[in-house]
């Protein structure tokens, strides 16, 4: 099946702004790039100037199956990355039960490759359950197929444990997507802690509950030699030290 | 040549030399076991006094054993444990020395316990195993085993794979292989690893294919999972999946490559059952040396030291 798209933007480099290219599909796969294209054959459609761009990837996405599909399954939401524009996902692995031994990890793959539309990647939890107490069974989840590992919106308090999980991630050079949120500080608090909080009688995170918790992270990601990403960085302090730090990356 | 001292604590404190006398001195212990009646008066009138804070079945028979063969008396303390506990190390290490006790074998959980003892009493003592630090008795059987089927030590390719944090048989065959010259490459859950472990002159391979890349020689530890491990290592079955020694991992090594664990084994997890029971697994033959290797210790040391000479 041979379909030419003419008359595309494309904003991406190496392709310039300033013209218009035509993309030449055959099988599913691009096989050609440039301007004014001309294919025996084909199929054409007529963009007329629209930005055609690569699919999008969204690194932290709650897929909700297995356990709440009530609120969402795979094929809903992939529908929606679909619609969006977002070709590739991962998936949390706050899911019931939780992404922590194969069998979970191969059940959304094998459902992910019958009914999603998109690209859905696996995270495996860090520890049992995302509990915090026991290392999870790494090793054979990263045998099953997942893309790196993370304990959803869960954090683990004790140093010791993530330490253990960062050393023997070793073994597999699988990145780390951390949550980084001491609860102790954090609380009940529903707003940035500051002044305007206080005006509106609303309860506050301070900075020090992310900011705390990053160094830490990152002092432990230096000596172990892990593959350390910190997910959805939300205050300068913390941008500061990611930016500082060796072989640390976030979101 | 002979070893000027007293006691016995682990290999870190031997040289080479050392080693390859206290090896050729249990082969020629092997001739008295091989014999019909195994009896020899080396230590005739003298007294073996065992001494384990620790659970141990195969260790406390090599000694006893060993002591037996050499005419020396025995007794094992083990079962006044009740007291042992009420009692300080070295109160305990003077009343069994004022009693005139000759040898003290000591197995106790906290490293270092054997030299405590050792500087507060005039009997030698003989350490079966302190905590995480050393076992020589093992390892020296270890070492004479592996002389036995390859001849010589220098550039022997050596892989350690395993708990390498807790085992003290392997730490005390760290020393002595690299001191007698022989390559030694590591391996297990990186939660396991010594930290410093490079320093030991070993090599660290993440993979345990690449440790045991045309190795002669693979010796693997105890997995042991308690309830504090949880944060170490998820389960056993892991530690299964990536570093049993099968036959898929033999596949890498020599074809002559010799399998070995300090015992007691955990059938399929440390090695899987089709290599137990293979040729090239020698536990059976490291046994064999056990008590052969107690003796030489015994013999030598009632040679030079303490109370003795």
């Amino acid at each position: 099946m041979k379909t030419i798209l003419k008359n595309c933007k494309l904003i991406t480099p190496p392709f310039s702004e300033e013209k218009l290219y035509d993309i030449f599909i055959e099988g599913g796969l691009i096989a050609d790039i440039g301007e004014n294209l001309h294919v025996e054959d084909a199929k054409e459609l007529d963009l007329d100037g629209h930005v055609v761009l690569p699919g999008f990837i969204d690194m932290h996405c709650n897929i909700c199956e297995p356990g709440f599909e009530n609120i969402e399954d795979i094929s809903t939401v992939s529908r929606s990355a679909a619609r969006g524009g977002f070709t590739s996902i991962t998936c949390e692995p706050n899911t019931k039960p939780v992404i922590d031994n194969k069998t979970v990890v191969e059940y959304i793959i094998s459902k992910s490759k019958a009914q999603a539309s998109v690209n859905i990647y696996p995270y495996g939890s860090m520890s049992m359950g995302c509990e915090g107490t026991a290392i999870a069974e790494i090793g054979e989840m990263y045998e099953a197929g997942v893309v790196a590992i993370s304990d959803g919106d869960e954090f683990i308090d004790s140093a010791a444990l993530m330490r253990n999980v960062m050393r023997y991630s070793r073994m597999f050079d699988l990145p780390i997507m951390t949550h980084c949120e001491d609860r102790s500080l954090s609380g009940k608090g529903v707003m940035n802690e500051g002044y305007t909080a206080s005006c509106l009688g609303l309860s506050g995170m301070p900075r020090e509950a992310e900011e705390l918790q990053v160094a830490r992270n990152i002092l432990l990601a230096e000596i172990t030699g892990a593959r350390l990403h910190i997910a959805h960085v939300s205050t300068g302090g913390s941008v500061r030290m990611v930016r500082d730090a060796k072989n640390v990356v976030c979101r | 040549m002979a070893l000027h001292r007293k006691d016995f604590f682990g290999l870190r404190d031997l040289t080479a030399d050392d080693i390859r006398y206290i090896l050729s001195t249990a082969e020629t212990m092997k001739y008295i076991l091989n014999q019909k009646n195994k009896k020899a008066p080396h230590l005739q009138g003298k007294s073996v006094i065992i001494l384990f804070y620790e659970q141990s079945a195969r260790a406390k028979l090599s000694y006893e054993l060993a002591a037996q063969h050499l005419s020396a008396n025995v007794v094992d303390m083990t079962n006044s444990a009740h007291s042992m506990e009420r009692e300080s190390l070295q109160d305990m290490g003077q009343l069994v020395d004022q009693m005139g006790a000759d040898f003290i074998i000591l197995r106790h959980p906290m490293a270092g316990a054997a030299r405590l003892l050792a500087e507060c009493v005039e009997a030698s003592v003989i350490n079966a195993g302190d905590g995480y630090n050393e076992n020589p008795g093992q390892s020296l059987l270890d070492l004479l085993t592996i002389k036995e089927r390859k001849g010589s030590f220098e550039g022997l390719k050596v892989a350690i794979i395993g708990d390498l944090l807790h085992s003290r048989v392997a730490k005390s065959n760290i020393w002595g292989l690299t001191k007698l010259g022989a390559e030694v490459c590591v391996s297990g859950p990186p939660t396991f690893l010594l930290p410093g472990i490079e320093k030991f002159g070993v090599q660290v391979h993440y993979d345990v294919r690449e440790a045991v890349n045309q190795a002669d020689v693979i010796l693997t530890t105890r997995m042991r999972m308690e309830a504090q491990d949880k944060t170490f290592l998820p389960s056993l079955d892991e530690y299964k999946r990536f570093f049993r020694i099968d036959h898929n991992l033999l596949r890498y090594a020599k074809e002559d490559a010799i399998v070995m664990h300090p015992g007691p084994i955990q059938r399929g997890i440390e090695i899987s059952d089709g290599v137990i029971d293979s040729p090239q697994c020698i536990i059976n033959d490291q046994i064999a040396n056990s008590v052969a290797v107690r003796m030489a210790m015994f013999y030598i040391l009632s040679q030079m030291g303490g109370a003795l000479a």
